[in-house]
This record gives C-alpha cells, sequence and structure tokens, in this order.
C-alpha cells in the first residue's frame, strides 16, 4: 500500500495506513515518518492552537510533539487504525511542557546538523492569525470555570472533533470516563451558560 | 453555534520546514545510534579522549588520521598557543535584553532566565554571519545565540549544563561554535575549502566567526563536511580533530559510550551488553559568565 497516494486534506498523501507507516517508521523510514506528518499535522496545530492561544506556538510545539512521536514510536497506541488521537495525547504533555518540549527539538536540530530557518509570514496572514488567537482566549477564558479533566474532553470531543473512543485513547482513560466527564461537562456548561454546551453531543 | 475560530493549517513555509527538519532528524537519529540520554550534539567526534586518573590520555590511532591543519606554527608540540586575534567588545545590558528578547521565538524563556554574556566581535571578517553573541542562563543550562551585525539571529544551539557529559574535549555546537573543556587552550574551525578561522575561548564556549555553509550535510563516504574543528593545548599539541567526511562522523558515531560515572550513555544498534570497550565520556568543566 505504501506505494500508493490519496487526495486528504487538499494534499497528495499516502493511502498507506497509520499502522502501516508506523511500521515503517519503527524501522527508521524517514519517509513514512513525513506521510504521517503529511496526515496529522494540521489536526495537531489546530489542537496546540487552541490549547495556547497563539499560532507561533501552536507552531512551534506541533515540530515538538512529532519529534516526541518519533523517540516514543515504540509506544504508539492506534484507535481503529489512526494515531492522531495518541498524537494529541502527546500534544498535551508538549503543551504543558513547553519550555523543554521547544528545548529538547532545538537540540535534535542540532544534532541533526541543521540550522534554525527563519519564517516568512504574509502580513495578511498573520493578522488573521493575531485576530483567531483573540478569539481562542476569550473562549479559553470562558472554559477556565471548567475543572482541568472537563477542559480537557470540551478541547478534544468538540474543538477537536474526536469521538469518544478516540479520546479515551488521547487522554488515556477508559472510555466509560470519558462518557462521565463528558456528561458532566455538559452539565457544567450548561449551568455556567456557556454556549459549547450546545456543541457537546451525547 | 461554535464559538471557535474556523481550522487553519500551519503556514507553507511553517509545514515544509518542520516536514523537512523532522525528517532530517529521524534521518539521523535512526542512522546514527539508539537514542540515548544527550543533552548536546554528538558534534561528529572522531578524536577520542579517555579520561583516566584525572590525566587526560590521547589515544592517537583512533583519530582520523589527517593531515595537521594548514595554520602557521599550528601543528606539533613545539607551535605555542595562539592568541584569538578577534577584538569583541562587552555588549550594554539594553543591547543584551534587546538580544535576549529576540532569542525568545526560538527559545522561550525559563522562569528567571538571564543573559550572563554578550559581546560583539568588533573586527570579525565580512563573511562571517554570526558577529554579536548573548550567553543565557535558564532551565539548568547555558546556551548562546549568535546575531548578525543587523540583530537578526542566526546561530546557537549549543547548549550546557554543569558538568554534563560531553564525548571529547571540544564539542561542535552551531556554526562555528560549540563546547570545550578546560584542557583545550586554542580552537580553530575550518570552512570547507577555506582557512582555519580562530575562535575566541570564553568560559567552556567557543566562538569562530565562520562564513556560513549548509551543515546538513550526507551522502557518500567521501563527502566532505563543511567545517573542521581542531583543539589544541596549552602547549599548542593538537588534542582534537573533528570528522572531515561523512564516513569519519559514521565511523566516529558507532561507538559506544559510558558517562563520567561509568554508565552506558550512548550506543548505536544493539544495546551493549557489557560497557567494557566503550569510550568514556567527560564532565565539561565550562562555566560561563555569572556562574
Amino acid at each position: 500500500m505504501s506505494g500508493l497516494q490519496a487526495v486528504w486534506d487538499r494534499r497528495v498523501v499516502s493511502a498507506s495506513t497509520d499502522a502501516d507507516l508506523w511500521d515503517r517508521v519503527s524501522a527508521g523510514d524517514a519517509d513514512a515518518f513525513a506521510q504521517l506528518y503529511d496526515r496529522h499535522a494540521r489536526a495537531v496545530y489546530n489542537f496546540l492552537r487552541r490549547r495556547t492561544a497563539s499560532w507561533s506556538d501552536a507552531e512551534d510545539l506541533a515540530s515538538a510533539v512529532f519529534l516526541h512521536a518519533w523517540r516514543r514510536r515504540s509506544e504508539v497506541v492506534l484507535d481503529r487504525d489512526s494515531a492522531l488521537p495518541w498524537l494529541l495525547r502527546t500534544a498535551d504533555y508538549t503543551a504543558r511542557n513547553e519550555w523543554r518540549s521547544k528545548l529538547r527539538y532545538r537540540r535534535a536540530l542540532a544534532a541533526a546538523h541543521l540550522l534554525p530557518s527563519e519564517i516568512d509570514d504574509h502580513a495578511e496572514d498573520v493578522v488573521g492569525r493575531l485576530a483567531d488567537d483573540q478569539r481562542i482566549r476569550a473562549a479559553r477564558e470562558s472554559l477556565k470555570r471548567l475543572p482541568r479533566h472537563e477542559r480537557e474532553i470540551v478541547e478534544l470531543c468538540v474543538w477537536g472533533g474526536l469521538d469518544q473512543a478516540a479520546a479515551a485513547v488521547a487522554l488515556d482513560v477508559p472510555i466509560g470516563t470519558v462518557k462521565s466527564r463528558l456528561s458532566r461537562a455538559r452539565k457544567h456548561l450548561r449551568e455556567l451558560n456557556l454556549p459549547s454546551a450546545e456543541e457537546i453531543q451525547p | 453555534m461554535n464559538t471557535l475560530p474556523p481550522d487553519r493549517d500551519l503556514s507553507p513555509a511553517s509545514r515544509a520546514r518542520q516536514r523537512a527538519e523532522l525528517t532530517a532528524i529521524v534521518d539521523h537519529e535512526s542512522a546514527t545510534r539508539t537514542y540515548s540520554r544527550r543533552l548536546v550534539p554528538l558534534a561528529a567526534a572522531a578524536a577520542v579522549v579517555v579520561v583516566a586518573s584525572a590525566a587526560v590520555v590521547v589515544v592517537p590511532n583512533l583519530r582520523d588520521g589527517r593531515s595537521q591543519p594548514a595554520v602557521s606554527g599550528s601543528t606539533g608540540a613545539s607551535s605555542a598557543t595562539k592568541t584569538s586575534p578577534w577584538q569583541i567588545e562587552p555588549l550594554s545590558d539594553a543591547e543584551k535584553g534587546e538580544l535576549f528578547s529576540k532569542c525568545r521565538p526560538e527559545m522561550h524563556p525559563a522562569k528567571g532566565e538571564k543573559v550572563v554574556d554578550g559581546f560583539r566581535f568588533t573586527n570579525a571578517p565580512a563573511d562571517a554571519p554570526a558577529t554579536t553573541w548573548v550567553v543565557n542562563w535558564g532551565a539548568g543550562l547555558w546556551y548562546g545565540c549568535g546575531f548578525d551585525k543587523t540583530g537578526k539571529f542566526v546561530t546557537g544551539n549549543m547548549a550546557g549544563t554543569p558538568g554534563q557529559p560531553m564525548y571529547d574535549v571540544v564539542e561542535q555546537g552551531g556554526m562555528g561554535s560549540g563546547l570545550y573543556m578546560k584542557s583545550v587552550a586554542r580552537i580553530t574551525v575550518t570552512p570547507l575549502n577555506g582557512e582555519p578561522v580562530e575562535a575566541l575561548l570564553r568560559d567552556g564556549l567557543y566562538y569562530a566567526p565562520v562564513r556560513k555553509l549548509e551543515m546538513n550535510v550526507d551522502g557518500p563516504a567521501s563527502t566532505p563536511l563543511p567545517y573542521i574543528t581542531r583543539g589544541y593545548d596549552a602547549g599548542g599539541k593538537l588534542v582534537y580533530t573533528g570528522s572531515a567526511t561523512v564516513g569519519a562522523r559514521t565511523k566516529a558515531r558507532s561507538k559506544c559510550y559510558v558517562d563520567p560515572d561509568g554508565k552506558l550513555d550512548a550506543w548505536n544498534g544493539p544495546k551493549p551488553t557489557t560497557t567494557t570497550s566503550c569510550l568514556r565520556m567527560i564532565a565539561w568543566d565550562g562555566r560561563p559568565s555569572g556562574h
């Protein structure tokens, strides 16, 4: 399957399954790792964007997530052949350890004899992203009134679009725990009259 | 009602850069050694130094065996230690603060992080991009950032923790910079097809104002590496020579190492069952200003 290509997320990507790709990654196949990056970078980036409310921090941390995933490749847990829930679990860890995550990535770049590159962004795009950041910060501010476990559920199931089984993998908890946390989050959001309550489906 | 902005993708430039960087890292780490505790780059160390009974003993038969550098009076034990030709001036507190903040997009500061050193080369070669340096302390390590004349970040990446294990008496980090042991009195960095450039040695960190070359080099064993770093002791004796080719770098990376306490630290391939044939790393004795 590795030679097949498919259009996914507006990009031509490998039609290999995540399991196929992880097998190849475990053997040190950089091309397979690049294909996994192509497939999941956008979702990981958006998860981090919502977590950090900063597009620039999210960009930096996205690369750190994939570095961490590469170095923990033997620990990957696939959910119905998708590595995304596990990558989001990694993203959560990476965001919690932001400083060390970035530093770790810098060291890996240095060890690979790479110089950090300058990124040129178009001003209009930057303006749009900053406006998005403000909206995300406002949304996060409203979520601060929820306990942490319930915030995580909202991030994954409402903002991230994962179903309950995938969220269980992302949080490394039983699916029953996900169900109960979702239920409590929904109740609290309604009590607090927060708009995200409408987005949580049973 | 969705309260959030729609999903975005990474900018095309960021996506391309990250993809290339991650691919290079995977290539590098899978081709070199089993990932173990690594604090700084292996730095293509081809020379090997064994610490025994607190004495540094050079093992010449494990070196690259390449010709000596073409620096005047620099070969053999008879050459005197050469003083760095570079003139520097200290940065003002305001300049250090500005450059510290310019480092932040790349390395967000840890709590209590501060600049512990900052200087500018006043007579650096015109083709050397990194002419101004600041050294920060934070998150339990020192790291340096090099800037060009306009204040743009151009290199860095070297990081040291107190007493961290080093594979050799010199470890290359970023472009023309890295760590060294106090036993090293002089360092030169030779760009590909260029003349050796003297490095400024400062509290365990060295800085050579070299021209910029692509550092991510791979290919056949004979492929030359962009820079060759050499270290000399106080008597002018060559005590360190970095790898000159991809093949030499690969050979150097094929060894296993134990840390200064004898614990297995790095290896290539299957984990060694015994450490008797591993090389012993040495504890960095640098201590940048302010600590």
